[in-house]
């Protein structure tokens, strides 16, 4: 099922980076304003934090609006270094149901674009965002 | 063939969702459907009746030159009691069976609700879950050969409610009139191996209140038989007078009935939040309904008792109801079906739609059953849209802003594709 909208080049080019060379902490995309591409809104160096995420998530939700994100997600695990990519999908309960049908309806396109993804994550609401939730859906492949 | 052949965003799409109880249709990009009509048609056979009707009613005015038959459609037509009249649907299991009356009432869709011609207007339509193949190909037919649509495209109405709240991974459990279904979608398609469907549901309901009515002693009236009434205090007997002559089918009254028992489970009718306890519900505050004859009544632990059995059918008297699902055992055994590694997914999307869901505690019970069934562990989350009409026309909507979308447009089937590929290129494009 697709709605159609395109993948910008720049997208996967960046993608790539966080993939080959951990270059970012993690990407936000959105779609553009005539809703036609998915384009690059936001990628972020090490120097930021989860909640720095958290927070641009936010930012979205109170403009009623949806976001993808990938973020390199880093832990021990048995003491052994871990590192996944997680994709998101924030589509927070009370952006508009324009928002949530247009981002719904492109991510299985944009996700097969993308290899290597551990945990596909859906998020509506704080507690999907939580970091507790992030590791369990990259972690527990191997428990 | 892309975007070029449309334009920009406003190609002034159509929608139709068909339900069990009403068919909705509208633009793309409105939120809310233009004409929301019963999915019962009144059948007349004779054409002599149809002639004596005329002055009165109205419904469509080609139909009785050309067929036999006449057909009342719409509330207004179909709802007013015409002497041998058969309520009838073209539906059956959610599918059209009767494609004679579908296309009378696409007639008039177009007509009275559209005020357009079909050949302007690309349409989008939703489908079971179930559909079959050579369904959705006849449907095709019909639209791109009898009224000619520019495009066409045919879509789940599970997917486009998931959508519709903000998912591409969800259980959508659909509670309408005459099923119950949990549907599992996984990216943005249907699971289709793991539906599972129940016929409770809103007209279970029904039937459940008709049998408390007449355990209490209560007949019910439909409006339509009432030709005066008097005003009398609570818990007296109504004074009113029947209407004579009327010889109206079985297939109306009972529709007239189920009419009134619907805005009965609608006003009164409560969910338990926990399972039903006679003693429990009874400190429960009543509610006071008044029947269209006149007569009031409070009712108590009532209200409760009557839609337990969707929760739990081993409450009800016939042996019968054990065999059947309550409304957790359909999502549980439907997500039990799913693959493993999808299910804490659903499990956390579990969306309500369709009116019967509606019924006040429906989604604090579905809660409860669900969490009692699945591990603590497990991140459950029920979700339900607040307002009615996102409630019951989720799927339309769903559809009404997958059409408007700019970039949607080069996923419509084209008249020209169906020309040059068939009926099968619907199947090809529509997943």
């Amino acid at each position: 099922m697709s709605s159609g909208v395109a993948v910008a080049d720049e997208c996967m080019e960046v993608f790539d980076e966080v993939k080959m060379k951990h270059k970012w902490l993690y990407i936000i995309y959105r779609i553009s304003d005539d809703l036609t591409t998915i384009i690059v809104e936001e990628k972020a160096g090490h120097e930021k934090t989860y909640n720095d995420f958290v927070m641009k998530m936010k930012s979205a939700e109170a403009k009623k609006q949806c976001r993808y994100a990938v973020f390199d997600v880093r832990f021990l695990q048995n003491d052994v270094p871990q590192e996944k990519l997680a994709f998101f999908l924030w589509s927070p309960d009370c952006a508009t149901v324009k928002q949530k049908v247009l981002y719904t309806t492109s991510v299985q396109a944009f996700k097969k674009k993308m290899e290597g993804i551990t945990a596909e994550i859906q998020c509506t609401d704080d507690c999907d965002l939580t970091m507790s939730n992030i590791l369990e859906r990259c972690s527990n492949k191997y428990t | 063939m892309s975007g070029g052949v449309y334009g920009g965003d406003e190609v002034g799409a159509v929608v139709f969702d068909i339900g069990s109880f009403s068919f909705r249709a509208g633009f793309a990009g409105e939120d809310t459907p233009k004409a929301e009509i019963p999915t019962h048609v009144g059948v007349l056979d004779d054409l002599e009746a149809a002639m004596d009707v005329e002055g009165s009613g109205g419904g469509l005015p080609d139909a009785n030159s050309i067929t036999k038959k006449r057909y009342l459609i719409d509330t207004v037509y179909m709802k007013h009691p015409v002497k041998d009249m058969e309520l009838s649907t073209f539906l059956k299991d959610g599918m059209i069976e009767n494609w004679d009356i579908f296309e009378k009432v696409m007639d008039y869709v177009y007509s009275r609700s559209i005020k357009s011609e079909s050949n302007l207007h690309p349409a989008l339509m939703s489908e079971p879950a179930w559909m079959t193949k050579s369904k959705r190909e006849q449907l095709s037919e019909i639209m791109f050969e009898k009224y000619n649509v520019p495009a066409f495209f045919l879509c789940k109405n599970p997917v486009l409610s998931a959508f519709a709240n903000g998912r591409s991974t969800a259980l959508i459990l659909d509670s309408g009139a005459t099923q119950t279904s949990a549907v599992p979608v996984c990216d943005g398609y249907v699971i289709s191996q793991c539906i599972v469907k129940s016929p409770l549901a809103g007209d279970f309901v029904a039937v459940e209140c008709k049998k408390l009515m007449e355990e209490m002693g209560i007949d019910i009236v439909a409006p339509y038989t009432i030709a005066s009434k008097e005003v009398v205090s609570d818990g007296q007997a109504p004074k009113w007078k029947k209407k004579e002559n009327l010889n109206v089918t079985k297939s109306f009254h009972n529709y007239m009935v189920k009419d009134v028992l619907q805005d009965f489970a609608a006003s009164v009718v409560q969910v338990s939040d926990t399972p039903f306890d006679q003693g429990q519900t009874e400190s429960m505050p009543t509610k006071l309904y008044e029947f269209p004859h006149g007569y009031s009544h409070d009712f108590g632990s009532e209200r409760f008792k009557v839609c337990e059995g969707l929760f739990d059918p081993s409450f009800l008297k016939e042996s019968g109801g054990n065999s059947m699902l309550g409304m957790g055992g359909v999502v549980a055994s439907s997500i039990g079906m799913c693959d493993i590694d999808i299910r804490p997914s659903l499990y956390s999307s579990v969306i309500c739609v369709g009116g019967n869901t509606l019924l006040e505690g429906f989604t604090d019970r579905l809660n409860r059953d669900l969490s009692n069934k699945t591990l603590s562990s497990m991140r459950l989350k029920v979700v339900a849209a607040s307002s009615s009409s996102e409630r019951r026309f989720s799927s339309w909507i769903g559809g009404s802003i997958l059409a408007s979308l700019g970039a949607f447009q080069q996923m419509w089937v084209s008249k020209q594709e169906y020309e040059e590929g068939g009926k099968q290129t619907v199947e090809r494009k529509c997943p």
